[in-house]
């Protein structure tokens, strides 16, 4: 079992490549270039499988890291996105902007010992980027859509992971936003250099394919109280 | 903050009529960013993208003890952006538009209550530095939801964030639940992924102990 990992002692860290500093400083696109297959198996190979996953235990969204790593190792990579956006609706973003030095990578047991911590940012950016690019990330279908309704106010990340948790569960979901456009400091405060619009739009357009209702440019407290929005049903 | 929704607006192909007149576009300025978090970093880094002349970081502590990545700030360094650690702005000098800015140098004191150690003014240590755009990147405050929502009944914390139920994330009012940073405080977006996912699991409770009581009822 233990064959394909562990590799950490044989295998040192690599991160995908950065841009040249030069080249990078001439555009607003993101600045590491992509994992290709074979390095994201051989770097989540060197995942040494914790018992106790600090990783994990220091995941905001206690994200399954370990098993993740093991099945992008072993090349099971659509079972491994799978496991991934359970725990986490946008798992992709995470993988960008996250201070992984702060929570996962920093309390990786491996990293600890100096070997250097498994890349899990960039794994898990290349796990559903991935998906996305076959064709896995899928909208939403509600087989039977429930009468109640929820509306949310905000499309941030806290807005829009809870609308499409409900969305799940079959409600019909409204999301307000005083903005032209969903993903809150995701689309207007990130700069591109480090999350790239397309990755925030295609999200958001998925969530509409999913049949998440959006009200764009609509301030509650002017275009609506808050009042009349809660008599709404 | 307004710089870097220009400046995000501006790459997603929108008009931006304070970036075209030059009041949000650093392109050949001397720029100077004050704070030293992630969203400073974003200055920095966005600044030196717009073809700013120089961008230096003011930042009232030293690099151990920043408060942001350490990452980000490695890839600023890279990028050329100019760190001026343990310095302060005093004030800002110009006739109608800023033109240099003011700034004493700081020395580290004893820990505070976040384990970071206290900044404090070293007398007369100030010097001059050049810069035609000053950009604060000194944190977030909450907006005032009553106000703007016009619910003076929605209640509020000292720190005025919406006051929530700490099992439920429902607040005083009925059915209204809230998540992110409105109710944390500015922080990661893998936390307001969390703190939505969970109001969602409770706004489910909720809405299904509605409809269980109304069919006892009927």
């Amino acid at each position: 079992m233990t064959d394909k990992m562990l590799k950490f002692v044989k295998i040192g860290q690599q991160t995908p490549p950065k841009r040249d500093v030069g080249d990078r400083k001439d555009d607003f696109n993101e600045i590491y270039d992509d994992f290709i297959k074979q390095k994201a198996e051989e770097q989540s190979s060197r995942c040494s499988q914790c018992g106790v996953p600090f990783c994990q235990v220091h995941c905001p969204l206690s994200n399954n890291i370990p098993d993740w790593l093991k099945l992008t190792a072993e090349g099971r990579l659509k079972e491994a996105y799978e496991l991934s956006q359970s725990t986490n609706n946008m798992p992709e973003v995470c993988g960008r902007i996250c201070p992984q030095d702060r929570l996962c990578e920093g309390n990786c047991v491996i990293e600890q010992s100096g070997h250097g911590t498994v890349t899990i940012g960039s794994m898990e950016k290349y796990i559903t980027d991935n998906a996305w690019e076959k064709g896995w990330v899928k909208p939403i279908e509600v087989k039977f859509e429930k009468d109640q309704s929820v509306g949310v106010i905000g499309a941030g990340p806290a807005g829009l992971a809870a609308a499409e948790q409900l969305r799940k569960n079959g409600y019909k979901i409204t999301v307000y936003d005083r903005y032209d456009r969903a993903g809150g400091l995701l689309i207007y405060g990130i700069p591109n250099f480090k999350l790239e619009k397309y990755v925030v739009e295609r999200r958001t357009k998925l969530l509409k394919d999913g049949g998440i209702e959006f009200v764009h440019n609509f301030e509650v407290g002017k275009d609506a109280t808050l009042d009349q929005l809660r008599k709404k049903t | 903050m307004e710089f870097l929704t220009a400046s995000n607006k501006k790459g997603l192909g929108d008009k931006v009529e304070l970036f075209d007149k030059g009041i949000l576009n650093a392109e050949g300025k001397d720029i100077v960013v004050i704070g030293g978090g992630d969203t400073a970093m974003d200055c920095v880094r966005t600044s030196v993208r717009q073809k700013a002349k120089s961008v230096k970081c003011l930042y009232r502590r030293d690099k151990e003890n920043m408060p942001g990545s350490a990452r980000e700030v490695a890839n600023a360094e890279e990028e050329g952006v100019e760190f001026v650690w343990l310095s302060s702005p005093k004030k800002f000098k110009g006739t109608n538009k800023v033109e240099n800015l003011i700034v004493d140098q700081i020395q580290l004191g004893e820990p505070d209550d976040s384990g970071r150690r206290r900044p404090q003014i070293k007398q007369g240590s100030e010097f001059e530095i050049k810069a035609d755009m000053v950009i604060k990147a000194l944190g977030f405050d909450p907006e005032d939801l009553p106000y703007l929502f016009d619910a003076k009944e929605l209640q509020v914390t000292k720190w005025g964030t919406v006051k929530t139920d700490f099992d439920t994330m429902e607040t005083n009012l009925k059915g209204v639940f809230a998540a992110g940073d409105i109710v944390r405080g500015a922080s990661l977006v893998v936390w307001a992924i969390k703190d939505g996912r969970d109001a969602a699991v409770a706004m489910k409770t909720y809405l299904e102990n509605i409809k269980l009581k109304k069919s006892k009822v009927a």
